[in-house]
């Protein structure tokens, strides 16, 4: 049986940091309160520890603690950020490589009447989808939602750009950041009103983790209502955060061991994870015979370190099926992406190569290796 | 020891009013509040100091906070 190597660490990274194993089993042994109720010292010290991670997760993209809303994953604060500011209805923009995390709540809203949506599609110089992108807002344009870094080929979106055509225009930016947080140096300073991301990938927090971030700008409704440890008398959900988004008992364990999952994050830097995972992407494609295997990657464009590709002539499951026997494991199909394989032009789905700060050369060469073997035996 | 009681939005709020407190040289404590508001139970801060001064430095550090709480002993 060959050992099993991650690299599909753009789904959740695996394996995690011990900081982070550690704190989850102690969360669990001794931080067993219900935070933000109650007032015993039980519950009190479960609020702490939540708050802790709160004020590093503020401190990590330059937010005010109680503006950091924990939430499940990064599609469960898109649903919020998206629905909370459409639900009055309006105008609304994506881009063409937004996961079906941002697409499914639009066109769920779309399709009910409540709003209206355009696509903007993301060319391959980012000038041509910046005009694309002006060129679609109207006046009942209320929020832009893009990506920072594609889920599927990792193509990074001018961000400061985007966020000036938002900035001079009154729109929301709700910037999508499961593919970019923890590698690329992400702030709301650059502009982005509100952020979302999953815990469980880039920051190397446990599943079940998400964060959405604002710089309290626009008021977000809820769509979730419930208990909240605050205003119980008041039937109406209160319009503050974090509560007003927060209904429920928290992943206290799981938030926790998340601010393990910053610090770690924090004491490497992104900018050395992005380099070490950029090194590991570079040499990759390096050792891949491109007569036989398709990337997906144009030259001159910035992208987060992730790589899709094909064997020609094989299908991308199949591809990812022989290479799972083989101890290698990637992800193939459309990552849950049709709008961004529509503009990638591989509608029938890719396999996608995503190291995390746990992956080695040695790793790679020996992936490298058992695709040019595969090509070898077509 | 003078204390002062404030409610507090939120033990989010309740939390970091506390740590930003405790670095102005004021130590407090939460507590679920006593008095149940018109808007429903709430957590409060007993703060280490005379009313006047807590809520000057809490103005002054933009610190969000309900209302004093008047008439309690701590």
């Amino acid at each position: 049986m060959p050992s099993t190597i991650n690299f599909d660490n753009a789904a959740t990274t695996f394996p995690k940091p011990q900081t982070v194993i550690r704190a989850l089993n102690e969360a669990i042994s001794y931080y067993g309160g219900n935070a933000g109720r109650g007032g015993h010292r039980i519950t009190l010290a479960a609020s702490e520890k939540v708050f802790d991670t709160r004020q590093t997760a503020a401190d990590f993209f330059g937010a005010v603690p109680e503006n950091v809303v924990f939430t499940l994953n990064c599609t469960h604060a898109l649903n919020y950020a998206i629905q909370g500011i459409m639900k009055s209805g309006g105008h609304i923009i994506i881009s063409s490589l937004e996961h079906n995390s941002a697409a499914r709540p639009v066109y769920a809203l779309a399709k009910n009447g409540v709003i209206s949506y355009s696509i903007a599609p993301v060319y391959d110089s980012d000038e041509a989808f910046l005009d694309g992108l002006k060129k679609r807002v109207r006046p009942d344009t209320k929020a832009i939602v893009c990506t920072i870094a594609g889920n599927v080929d990792g193509r990074i979106l001018p961000v400061k750009e985007i966020a000036e055509i938002c900035r001079k225009r009154g729109i929301c930016y709700i910037a999508d950041g499961a593919q970019a947080c923890g590698i690329l140096d992400v702030k709301l300073s650059d502009g982005i009103n509100i952020l979302c991301t999953s815990g469980h990938k880039g920051l190397y927090g446990p599943s079940g983790t998400g964060l959405l971030v604002s710089d309290g700008e626009y008021k977000l409704a809820p769509i979730i209502q419930g208990g909240t440890g605050s205003s119980s008398m008041e039937l109406e959900q209160p319009d503050f955060l974090p509560d007003g988004l927060e209904s429920g008992t928290l992943n206290t364990a799981g938030i926790i061991a998340l601010k393990s999952g910053i610090n770690f994050v924090n004491q490497k830097t992104p900018e050395r994870i992005y380099a070490h995972e950029k090194k590991l992407c570079d040499k990759f494609m390096n050792m891949l015979d491109l007569d036989k295997v398709t990337v997906y990657r144009t030259k001159g464009l910035n992208y987060a370190p992730v790589v899709s590709f094909n064997i020609n002539g094989v299908a991308p499951e199949d591809a990812a099926a022989m290479l799972s026997d083989r101890g290698y494991c990637l992800r193939a199909g459309l990552h849950c992406a049709p709008l961004a394989h529509k503009t990638l032009g591989t509608g029938d789905g890719t396999v996608r190569f995503a190291p995390s700060v746990f992956n080695n050369e040695c790793q790679v060469a020996g992936l490298a290796g058992e695709i040019k073997k595969l090509c070898e035996n077509l | 020891m003078i204390k002062t009681a404030v409610t507090m939005p939120s033990v989010t709020h309740a939390i970091k009013a506390k740590r930003a407190l405790a670095k102005g040289g004021y130590m407090s404590e939460i507590r679920k509040s006593p008095v149940v508001s018109e808007s429903g139970c709430t957590h409060m801060l007993i703060v280490n100091g005379d009313p006047k001064d807590v809520i000057a430095f809490m103005n002054r550090n933009r610190i969000e906070y309900g209302k004093l709480l008047k008439g309690t002993s701590y």
